[in-house]
């Protein structure tokens, strides 16, 4: 039988479904019989499928607005055309 | 410094609403969204291209996103189609980079330690055994800002190779073709580099069922 160890490092195979076929009933077996392995498989389980599709936090200073950046795009979305009306209240820079 | 998990709570039908006044090109409605979203854009950017890229990655993923309106179904929240928008221009980016592997993570340095090397004896069996997370569920981990807060810390510690294999396979649900593809990194690296940064985040949630602590 596999160490929790070894059934450990698969963790991540088994989820992307990466193992062969005997490889995946190994690890069923083991994490059956063994209650701490089944545990982890399931915490990484709810891990992977908590990040899926996650909006960040925001906690770098990097991440926030500094003062011209909204304006810097909503210039931008004009020149595509995006927006009707005018954004160019703000700063002339493309006033033409 | 703005508050995610408060902007994030916009409710549907408000956010319905705001669409339809994109879709019908409202200034104020674009400035609006500007505003509200491109720090989570910004932040989903600065951890895949890194912070010099970001804005520039930020902006053109809305325009991007005004061409792609038409396509915006509702069934995701605005917040996570933009972050899509946002991790598909970033994976090409890194496509078009030169390899810059040799600059950054040290392939065999910290991203390749094993987090769960101390986690067993020398059989193989768990010294430290693992219980099942309370709450447990995926929605109940997502709705638990101290803990997100806390993945998110853990992520930028992580070196940039890891941080983007973790982002562009877990939460954006890249191929893992399009990731080699991209970082120019073999599939065994990339998946050694997945695998002990989710076994990283184990062992942070793991703490922080234990001490409450991040
Ligand atoms: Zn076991």
């Amino acid at each position: 039988m596999l160490s929790c160890e070894q059934v450990t490092d698969k963790l991540s195979a088994q989820i992307d479904g990466d193992l062969s076929l005997s490889e995946r009933t190994a690890l069923r077996v083991h994490q059956f019989l063994c209650s701490d392995c089944k545990a982890a498989a399931q915490n990484m389980r709810s891990l992977v499928q908590s990040l899926r599709d996650r909006s960040p936090a925001v906690i770098a200073e990097e991440d926030t607005l500094h003062n011209d950046y909204v304006d810097q795009v909503m210039r931008a979305l004009e020149r595509e055309g995006a927006t009707s009306g005018s954004v160019r209240d703000s700063v002339g820079q493309d006033a033409d | 410094m703005v508050n995610v998990t408060d902007i994030a709570a916009q409710s549907m039908p408000e956010e319905e609403a705001l669409v339809a006044r994109l879709r019908a090109g409202d200034t104020q409605a674009f400035r609006q969204a500007v505003t509200t979203y491109s720090p989570r854009m910004l932040a989903t950017a600065r951890r895949i291209v890194g912070p010099a890229d970001a804005e520039d990655l930020v902006q053109e993923s809305w325009l991007a996103a005004y061409k792609q309106l038409g396509g915006f179904e509702g069934r995701s929240q605005l917040g996570s189609w933009l972050c899509r928008i946002v991790s598909n221009r970033a994976i090409s980016a890194l496509r078009k980079r030169p390899n810059e592997q040799s600059l950054d993570t040290n392939l065999h340095g910290e991203a390749l330690s094993d987090p769960s090397a101390d986690w067993f004896d020398a059989s193989g069996h768990w010294i430290a055994k693992p219980t099942l997370w309370d709450p447990g569920t995926p929605e109940q981990l997502v709705d638990a800002a101290e803990l997100q807060r806390c993945v998110d810390h853990h992520l930028d510690k992580m070196p940039d190779n890891q941080r983007r294999v973790l982002m562009l396979r877990d939460t954006h649900e890249k191929s893992f073709s399009e990731i080699c593809n991209a970082m120019e990194l073999s599939a065994s690296n990339v998946r050694v580099l997945l695998h002990r940064g989710r076994l990283k985040l184990m062992a942070m949630v793991n703490q922080f069922q234990e001490t409450g602590t991040c």
